[in-house]
């Protein structure tokens, strides 16, 4: 579906435009909020940043050009611009509340930081490649239960398994994946 | 990457969300994560924005609009009664502890009145007293409160196997026998670790064990007579064994006795008994060829050869049908048993709690009195000391000190262990890795 034909069932019936987007790309706009907020917003502030991002792009549709790219990566580039915003919105109100006279706020990051970032990114990413390494059931139950910061319960639910047996395999998981890192056993 | 682990070795699992681009897409791809009920949220947060009204709230129903509320203040007086209500209670909080101390200080009988640790010795020291007077009481083999001696169906579990060994091996035994989990385990099988073995948090001190004990004994020279041989093995596999299955969580464990019978059951990876599992069986022993049948069926079934019966430390079987071999550890020394050597809950240690709420982390400082418990889900935290009485642990949680009791139950869980709460209520608890 193109972006005008979006335009048009968003003018012939905006809700189900709104559903059928969410369908399409409600996961996708999901994720890459919660990868920019996960850590310090709510599950409130991520479906409100999600509904943002949703409305900025109807009332903006008529300005995606295909030969920009895909339409896949248009959404995206909104979903984490406004994620950006809504991570700055998010912990400055944060900051705010909690110290009003941190004066980190306004100090650019220093060399040592940007290094720290550069080796928390590279982490990161070795985390991922073992956690798909895990094989299931253990890889969807840690991405939910850290990735997407669902409790045990609902992750139950979702994977049709007992709680305690996800508990279980979570605790058997992160085990093993804490030994990987440690004995550097893993691919980069 | 270790200075990472090392900075926050718990939360860097967190790190999943500091992800690139294509890693995103791939999780957003293989691991949707809006159910029917986000998606409904999210669609009427839009359609609110947007400025359109929805049919349905979020449960589907239609959705009723409430228009013409008036705005509610909230009254000034509130804020100044919440202030005091706060400072009276801070002011009898500091008080109690003040008074608290100066009771503990002023009153030195006061531990030795209440000593945590006294009553679960009471028994031991019964039996010292009942072995003085020369009526012994065979006492069963005790794990997580639970007498599996007087439990028929575990009447001949005995961890060093006193009550099943020969009459002429049991008279150079000291008739110690592993009680509960206080008590000291005895390794009556290898005679290099003969000492009880002490947990480690437990302040008392065994009871002195002059003569080692020898219950069992390992036959060490080859047996050429086959009768004798087969009588010397029996002998040998009187107690309790541990298989180990390699690529099987948990193991099997066998108690034989020398009738010829035998229980195989069940541990699982946290050393509990799973008595579901439990089988009976008869066994025999001939020239090493080692049979067993169900005594439901009456049938003997020839399962594999013990290939290496004088060894002392444990049997390596060699299965016909099946195939493979399987190790069989004997009773003491091994870490399935440890379960039983030392306390269930383990101080130093956290426990992730499920069946009350989601997510309770208890952790129990080095010590074994006092803890903390947080909920992961609402980030509420509580500090709680705590004392065990056989299968009972009395909480008393928090500045108020509200004393909660529960019970400690180990037999047929999958998990560390579990507490019964007063309400009936069941807490399953499994021990943090990290």
């Amino acid at each position: 579906m193109t972006d005008l034909e979006w335009e048009y069932l968003f003018e012939d019936s905006p809700q189900k435009a709104y559903e059928y987007f969410i369908e399409q790309y409600g996961n996708l706009i999901y994720a890459i909020v919660l990868n920019k907020i996960g850590n310090c917003g709510s599950r409130e502030d991520v479906e409100d940043c999600v509904s943002d991002i949703m409305i900025e792009f109807f009332r903006n549709a008529g300005r995606f050009s295909s030969e920009s790219g895909s339409l896949k990566s248009y959404i995206s580039t909104i979903a984490k611009r406004r994620a950006i915003d809504a991570f700055r919105q998010i912990t400055g109100r944060n900051n705010m509340c909690s110290d009003i006279d941190d004066e980190s706020i306004v100090i650019p990051p220093s060399s040592d930081d940007t290094e720290e970032e550069a080796e928390k990114r590279i982490f990161s990413q070795n985390l991922w490649n073992i956690v798909k390494s895990l094989g299931e059931p253990d890889s969807s139950i840690i991405v939910y239960q850290y990735f997407y910061n669902h409790t045990v319960h609902e992750i139950a639910k979702m994977l049709e398994m007992t709680s305690g047996a996800v508990q279980k395999r979570s605790i058997r998981a992160r085990k093993k994946i804490g030994t990987i890192l440690r004995n550097g056993d893993y691919y980069e | 990457m270790v200075i990472i682990m090392n900075k926050n070795e718990k939360d860097f699992m967190n790190q999943l969300n500091n992800l690139d681009d294509l890693s995103v897409e791939e999780i957003a791809e293989n691991y949707p994560a809006l159910d029917e009920h986000s998606k409904k949220r999210i669609l009427k947060k839009c359609m609110k924005k947007s400025g359109f009204s929805t049919d349905t709230d979020d449960d589907g129903r239609e959705e009723i609009i409430v228009s013409g509320t008036e705005r509610y203040n909230r009254a000034s007086w509130y804020k100044y009664a919440a202030s005091a209500a706060a400072f009276v209670i801070a002011a009898v909080g500091i008080t109690s502890v003040v008074l608290l101390h100066r009771n503990l200080n002023g009153d030195d009988d006061f531990e030795l009145d209440n000593p945590p640790a006294v009553s679960s010795y009471d028994s031991e020291a019964d039996n010292i007293s009942e072995q003085a007077t020369g009526t012994t009481k065979e006492k069963g083999y005790v794990a997580g409160g639970h007498d599996y001696a007087n439990d028929a169906d575990y009447s001949g579990i005995i961890v060093g196997g006193t009550p099943q060994t020969p009459p002429a091996v049991e008279e150079s035994s000291t008739g110690y026998t592993a009680e509960t989990n206080d008590t000291p385990v005895v390794n009556n099988n290898n005679s290099n670790n003969n000492t009880p073995v002490q947990p480690a948090t437990q302040a008392p001190v065994a009871p002195p064990v002059t003569e080692a004990p020898t219950t069992a004994p390992p036959v060490t020279e080859p047996v050429t007579d086959n009768n004798t041989q087969s009588e010397a093995q029996k002998t040998y596999l009187s107690g309790l064994y541990y298989a180990e299955i390699e690529g099987v969580s948990g193991c099997m464990g066998f108690d034989f006795s020398p009738d010829g019978t035998l229980v195989k059951f069940a541990f699982n990876d946290y050393g509990n008994i799973m008595d579901e599992t439990k089988v009976k069986c008869n066994y025999e022993i001939v020239e090493n060829q080692f049979s067993f049948g169900y005594l439901d069926s009456e049938l003997n079934k020839r399962i594999g050869t013990i290939v290496n019966p004088n060894d002392a430390e444990n049997f390596t079987v060699q299965f016909d049908e099946m195939g493979g071999t399987e190790i069989w550890h004997f009773n003491v020394g091994d870490p399935i048993f440890t379960k039983f050597k030392e306390e269930i809950i383990l101080s130093g240690s956290s426990y992730y709690g499920y069946g009350v709420n989601d997510e309770r982390v208890f952790t129990f400082y080095e010590g074994g009195t006092s803890g903390n418990y947080i909920n992961t889900k609402d980030g509420i935290g509580l500090s709680f000391t705590y004392f065990i009485n056989g299968d009972e642990i009395t909480f008393h949680m928090g500045a108020n000190d509200s004393t909660i009791k529960a019970k400690i139950i180990t037999d047929n869980i999958d998990c560390s262990f579990a507490l019964q709460w007063p309400d009936g209520n069941i807490e399953y608890f499994y021990y943090d890795s990290f």
